[in-house]
């Protein structure tokens, strides 16, 4: 049984709370404020007068088409790539420092990537402002996070079961597929994901790679410009005089849930 | 006392870890159907001279062996040689229990069905005869499909025997396959050694020298990477030829 905790432990214990409370009264604000802007037709509709009554739908699916395309490349490729670095690269000096630059890119702000993306994809290979476009850089940004997650919940896996598994007359690759792969999915799946959320979230990748602020009509391919809800809450807040406050509230609300 | 044929036999082996010199120069010949007990002091070199029987040291970066390993007459480390088919051929237990977070079926059935079947009927089969011949069988018959971490230490590690067997292994290496269970666990591991030796060729690697005693016949003592000593258990253990043998069975080293 407990008596009473220690200076130390009673900070300690401050910090969890404050780490608790913070987001979660941020969130709390947010759904507070926005539920006298949400609506089926504000989810449902399209925009009228660049935002300003009608619907966010475009917003919603330009950003859920985004995601589809970012996921499509970014999860054969890095869920792999991680693969290879974590089972399959020698121990070697270059593969350490391949590692070591995984880590530093997966810090480099977005905006970066999103500035390469408008040199590579838009303009030399001639995708132009599209949803293609937009989707690959937001694919090279979130690049670093799978390979990353993957290695590390890779190697997570103790090397017993690998042992077990070669053992048993597994190739390398059966030991990796029928052992380490499904131990660890949910630490693979889990980066995943937070990797896409942070592609959801991101505008400066879209900004100058194919989002619109208006565009009143749904994608129609990967070619077309698209409607994105972080980019769309930017312009809303900050760019527009005479945007009704509880439309600004019920984007992020939106976003949130 | 009629002599089994060699199962194995090593012919000047020796394992270099980069530059270090892990096992030099063995030469032994372990016979069929025995259990082959190598004893001695830690890194001393017999779990690698043990791993070397199935290539587990393949894995590890800068392992280099010369001399030859032969299995039934066949070099295991000669060009060519498929290690996959090895390894079913030369199952391993390891020191702490590794079972699969799998279920105690799926386990057992891990190594057929790498080697492709599928046959619900045949791993039915397999599986019951593999658990059966480790002594498990009684035991989880009725939870075949509870995960193998719900079992006792003991029970885990004759689920890793059961797991191996399950390939079909002829020769079946054991490093230190009791030394993390308790007394009572570590009976019947021995127990069961003492039964799978009618089928199989058992090489165990163990710190337990009355483990060694009690169980194996043939007993062979490394020290610093050499082979000092190799003979019937029995004599090992009440005339040793060799002054550093009798030292360290006697206590005075290790």
């Amino acid at each position: 049984m407990r008596q009473s905790y220690t200076l130390p432990e009673m900070f300690l214990l401050g910090t969890l709370g404050l780490a608790l409370l913070l987001p979660l009264a941020a969130v709390l604000y947010i759904f507070i404020r926005a539920a006298a802007g949400i609506s089926l037709e504000f989810i449902f509709a399209m925009p009228v007068q660049r935002g300003i009554t009608g619907g966010i739908l475009p917003a919603i699916v330009g950003t859920l088409w985004l995601l589809f395309g970012t996921t499509l490349v970014v999860l054969p490729v890095g869920v792999g790539a991680g693969i290879y670095l974590a089972e399959f690269a020698p121990r070697n000096r270059l593969t350490h420092l391949l590692e070591m630059a995984l880590i530093n890119l997966a810090g480099v702000p977005s905006v970066v990537f999103g500035l390469f993306g408008y040199a590579f994809f838009v303009l030399t290979l001639g995708f132009g402002s599209s949803l293609l476009s937009a989707s690959l850089t937001l694919a090279i940004m979130t690049l670093p996070l799978v390979v990353t997650a993957t290695r590390e919940a890779l190697h997570g896996v103790p090397v017993s079961f690998r042992e077990a598994s070669l053992a048993l007359g597994a190739t390398r690759w059966q030991a990796v597929s029928t052992v380490a792969l499904p131990c660890a999915r949910s630490g693979v799946l889990t980066g995943t994901l937070l990797a896409l959320s942070r592609a959801a979230g991101d505008t400066a990748c879209i900004l100058i790679t194919g989002a619109a602020f208006f565009l009143p009509r749904l994608p129609t391919s990967f070619m077309s410009r698209f409607m994105a809800l972080p980019y769309h809450l930017y312009i809303s807040a900050t760019q527009l005089p005479g945007m009704p406050v509880e439309r600004i509230w019920a984007l992020p609300g939106y976003c949130c849930s | 006392m009629v002599e089994n044929k060699h199962k194995v036999s090593l012919k000047d082996i020796s394992i270099f870890y980069g530059k270090l010199h892990v096992v030099k120069h063995v030469s032994v010949e372990l016979p069929e159907n025995e259990i082959t007990a190598i004893i001695g002091p830690s890194g001393s070199g017999k779990s690698t001279l043990l791993r070397s029987l199935n290539r587990m040291n393949d894995h590890i970066n800068g392992m280099r062996i010369t001399g030859e390993a032969m299995i039934d007459n066949q070099n295991i480390y000669a060009d060519g040689v498929d290690v996959v088919m090895l390894r079913r051929k030369v199952g391993m237990v390891f020191q702490r229990p590794n079972p699969f977070p799998k279920s105690i079926y799926e386990n057992v059935a891990y190594g057929p069905k790498l080697q492709g079947l599928r046959s619900k009927a045949e791993l039915d089969i397999i599986v019951e005869n593999s658990l059966r011949q480790a002594a498990l069988w009684d035991e989880v018959k009725d939870r075949l499909h509870v995960s193998g971490f719900d079992l006792s230490g003991g029970q885990q590690q004759r689920l890793c025997i059961a797991r191996s067997l399950a390939v079909g292994p002829e020769v079946l290496l054991m490093d230190e396959p009791a030394s993390a269970l308790d007394p009572a666990a570590t009976a019947k591991i021995e127990e069961l050694m003492l039964l799978l030796k009618r089928t199989l060729t058992v090489v165990v690697v163990t710190h337990n020298m009355q483990q060694a005693a009690r169980v194996s016949d043939h007993t062979a003592f490394l020290l610093g990477g050499e082979l000092v000593e190799y003979d019937v258990t029995r004599k090992i253990f009440t005339t040793p030829q060799d002054k550093r043998t009798d030292d360290y069975i006697s206590g005075k080293m290790g």
